[in-house]
């Protein structure tokens, strides 16, 4: 009986031999490296996310006072063990790419070398069924064929994660938060809130930019440092907040309230979303035109926008513009038109509602929730209708949010709206809001005084708590700012600026820019920043004497405070919202 | 054979070919001028630091895995101040270089002392992986000598730069490869 013929000459027999260890040398090392490959992208990718938001947790509670050396022990561990993790993914990227091709040529090389060598011709076999043995071949063929696609396949996938230049997990990693971050909205950060433009007068509401790298010239007529200027669809008085890429402001008429969302880069208009009249038509409110219908500036956390309307309507919208719930929160009742801005406090959005006079039982300080819009808490205030904005400020007592309203300056607790303290030394048409600086709260009587007070005590504070009153140049409608030196205080009529000593409230200086203010001065690194109803924006120098730097026309009027990022400004003219910043 | 040498090195064919090989070599220094004078300027991709926000996409959007983009300092514009705001975390537990009290995430800023109460800050660039945490708290509270830069030692200049295509300030733009570097100035 004749037998397939697979013997092979000795030298054949040993070349062969020779291949399959090259083939099975270059498959070993390519799978160990693949293999460290996937354990440090798992370290990279799972791993150091977890350790990160860990140190963050350890950061968080060292900030607060805890002297616990076992916890600082554990963040350095930590701290080392995930920049162990990080330089290893990158060195490891950076070095593994052509090993890896080395090996996996090797074995393909080796493997073709092998197949050649035992691919002898066999001789033909009594009894066995030949269609059937074509048939088997013809199937493992097709199998074979198959299975290199997937190889193939996979080989490239894997060379792409490896190759040293392209990082193709950058984009999905932060997709990936990105739907985190959406799916599971948290309150955010301090850190993250001194990054941007929140609310009215910025972080903190004082009107005081962290960032000094904003133009103090630009000109309108040839573009320079005009970054873009988009059309506004509705008046409004309210100033721009922003919140990373994103600008919000509001426009409304007697009878349309809308919010927008512009692109913070390009300018361009990304949605435009209305309010619906929740129970009082606007068209039955007799506003003030200097006020009108859409003085009060909105609110962002990050995730939503809140706006409030002087019908009483408050809306909170997503950032794609989805409304997601409108609250009305009464008869309105406020000579000039509401033009309070919305102020948030963790999962709060606090709105002072100051109606009719003091003993009408109209005014009322309120917490709605952010998500739902429902009131978690409703304090009732005797004060008449006012137009300033509160602050909340961090005290040794814990945290405050103080109000200002005829004929109360009133400390709340912002966690359940129970009354920390207050003093009734406040009087006239209040519009200008409280700053607080070098421990103290300063607050307006329009053309009667400011007033410097120390946060503290319980129920009606004494005189004691009053740290120095000052009576020159006191303004009826811009709120005052402080460099930490000096507070300044712009009246509406004639520009009158009036610098006083934060230590002592005496006059440093005063002088008069001309024209009408109604926006608040502000302050960035070492200038003031100040802006008339002409459209005119003033740069002084924050000094112990007047020294104006610029003079920058902006073509349209102006009745809204800007706001200020890192690198940028953002001011609402009466048709434009401009951005500034360094074209060149 | 003697008769044909002579002609083929007469004195006019020699002046015949030198002029041709003159106007010949004249032409192609002219068009080669020419074409230098055409030829597209050659440029590099470069972070403008006045119009940079740090948003944080240059180290997770460039294209190499340990970005190109690295923190660069201007050591003429420093005030070597003892707390950094670009060095520290904005509420540092102590002002020593242990890391719960650094704002680097990669700890690449080499803090140290020249004299009482003069620090030095340097950057090691093969930690910095471009987030500018440091940038922003020097811009908040310092000079603002701290900025980001794409090294081109390190970048490969993609025909479309992926952090150029993400920046939301659109702070990254193409610059003359002779000059690659956008510097901020003193004063």
């Amino acid at each position: 009986m004749a037998e397939i013929n697979n013997n092979k000459p000795r030298n054949k027999q040993s070349l062969y031999q020779t291949a399959v260890g090259i083939a099975v040398v270059g498959g070993l090392f390519s799978v160990l490296i693949i293999a460290v490959l996937g354990l440090r992208y798992f370290r990279y990718s799972y791993i150091l996310p977890m350790q990160e938001n860990r140190l963050a947790q350890i950061k968080t509670e060292l900030a607060s006072g805890a002297e616990d050396e076992a916890l600082l022990e554990q963040f350095r561990e930590l701290d080392f063990e995930s920049r162990k993790i990080r330089i290893q993914w990158y060195d490891f990227t950076s070095m593994a790419g052509y090993p890896l091709l080395f090996n996996l040529a090797i074995l393909l090389i080796g493997a073709k070398l092998a197949k050649s060598l035992q691919n002898d011709k066999p001789m033909p076999v009594p009894g066995i069924k030949y269609s059937q043995f074509y048939v088997y071949t013809d199937s493992m063929s097709r199998r074979a064929v198959m299975t290199a696609f997937v190889l193939v396949g996979g080989m490239t996938i894997v060379i792409a994660m490896l190759s040293p230049e392209i990082n193709y997990f950058a984009i999905e990693e932060d997709e990936e938060t990105d739907t985190a971050v959406a799916a599971v909205p948290g309150l955010p950060s301090r850190e993250e809130i001194a990054e941007n433009w929140p609310r009215f007068r910025g972080p903190g509401g004082l009107g005081v930019s962290q960032y000094t790298d904003i133009p103090h010239k630009w000109d309108i007529e040839t573009g320079k440092n005009i970054l873009w200027k988009s059309p506004i669809p509705l008046e409004g008085r309210n100033s721009p907040i922003v919140w990373q890429d994103r600008v919000f402001l509001t426009g409304a008429t007697e009878t349309q309230k809308q919010v927008y969302c512009y692109d913070a880069a390009s300018g361009e208009l990304l949605w435009q979303a209305d309010v619906p009249d929740k129970d009082v038509a606007g068209s039955e409110l007799d506003l003030y035109p200097d006020t009108g219908y859409a003085a009060s500036t909105a609110y962002t956390d990050g995730y939503q926008v809140y706006a409030f309307f002087p019908t009483g309507d408050v809306a909170a919208f997503d950032y794609d513009g989805n409304r997601q719930w409108v609250v009305n929160l009464g008869q309105p009742d406020n000579i000039y038109g509401h033009a309070t801005s919305v102020v948030g406090y963790e999962d709060k959005i606090i709105i002072q509602y100051d109606n009719g006079l003091h003993d009408d039982d109209l005014s009322w300080l309120i917490a709605l929730d952010w998500q739902s819009g429902e009131t978690v808490w409703r304090t009732p205030r005797a004060v008449t209708n006012s137009w300033t904005t509160p602050i909340i400020i961090e005290t040794q007592q814990g945290n405050q949010l103080i109000t200002v309203s005829e004929p109360y300056l009133t400390a709340y607790n912002p966690d359940d709206g129970l009354e920390i303290w207050r003093t009734d030394r406040m009087s006239g048409e209040i519009a200008p809001s409280p700053i607080y600086d070098n421990g103290l709260v300063m607050v307006i009587s329009p053309y009667v005084e400011m007033a410097a007070v120390e946060p503290g005590g319980d129920e009606m504070i004494d005189e004691s708590y009053f740290k120095w009153t000052a009576d020159r140049g006191i303004p009826d409608i811009a709120s005052p700012v402080s460099d930490g030196q000096r507070v300044y205080l712009l009246s509406t009529y004639g520009g009158a600026l009036a610098v006083h000593s934060i230590q002592d409230g005496n006059l440093i200086w005063q002088d008069q820019l001309g024209g009408e203010f109604h926006a608040s001065p502000s302050i960035v690194g070492d200038k003031v920043y100040l802006f008339s109803i002409e459209g005119v924006g003033y740069v002084l120098e924050a000094a112990d004497e007047f020294v104006k730097l610029a003079e920058n026309p902006l073509g349209q009027e102006v009745h809204a405070s800007p706001a200020f990022v890192e690198g940028r400004m953002y001011i609402r003219g009466e048709e434009h919202l401009f951005c500034i910043g360094y074209s060149e | 054979m003697a008769e044909k040498d002579s002609k083929d090195t007469s004195r006019r064919s020699f002046l015949h070919d030198g002029l041709w090989g003159i106007s010949m070599a004249a032409l192609g220094s002219l068009a080669g001028f020419a074409f230098s004078r055409t030829a597209k300027e050659k440029t590099v991709w470069q972070i403008d630091p006045y119009k940079c926000t740090c948003c944080g996409k240059c180290t997770t959007e460039c294209v190499l895995a340990l970005s190109a983009v690295k923190c660069v300092h201007v050591y003429a514009m420093c005030g070597y101040c003892e707390l950094c705001t670009g060095y520290f975390d904005p509420d540092p537990h102590e002002l020593d270089t242990g890391a719960e009290n650094q704002l680097c995430p990669t700890g690449a800023i080499i803090r140290t002392f020249i004299e009482d109460p003069y620090y030095s800050y340097a950057i090691d660039e093969d930690l910095c992986n471009g987030c500018g945490k440091c940038v922003k708290g020097c811009n908040a509270f310092g000079n603002g000598s701290l900025f980001l830069q794409i090294r081109h030692n390190l970048c490969v200049n993609c025909n479309k730069c992926a952090i150029a295509a993400a920046c939301p300030s659109q702070a990254i733009k193409k610059v003359p490869a002779d000059e690659p570097y956008i510097l901020k100035q003193v004063g």
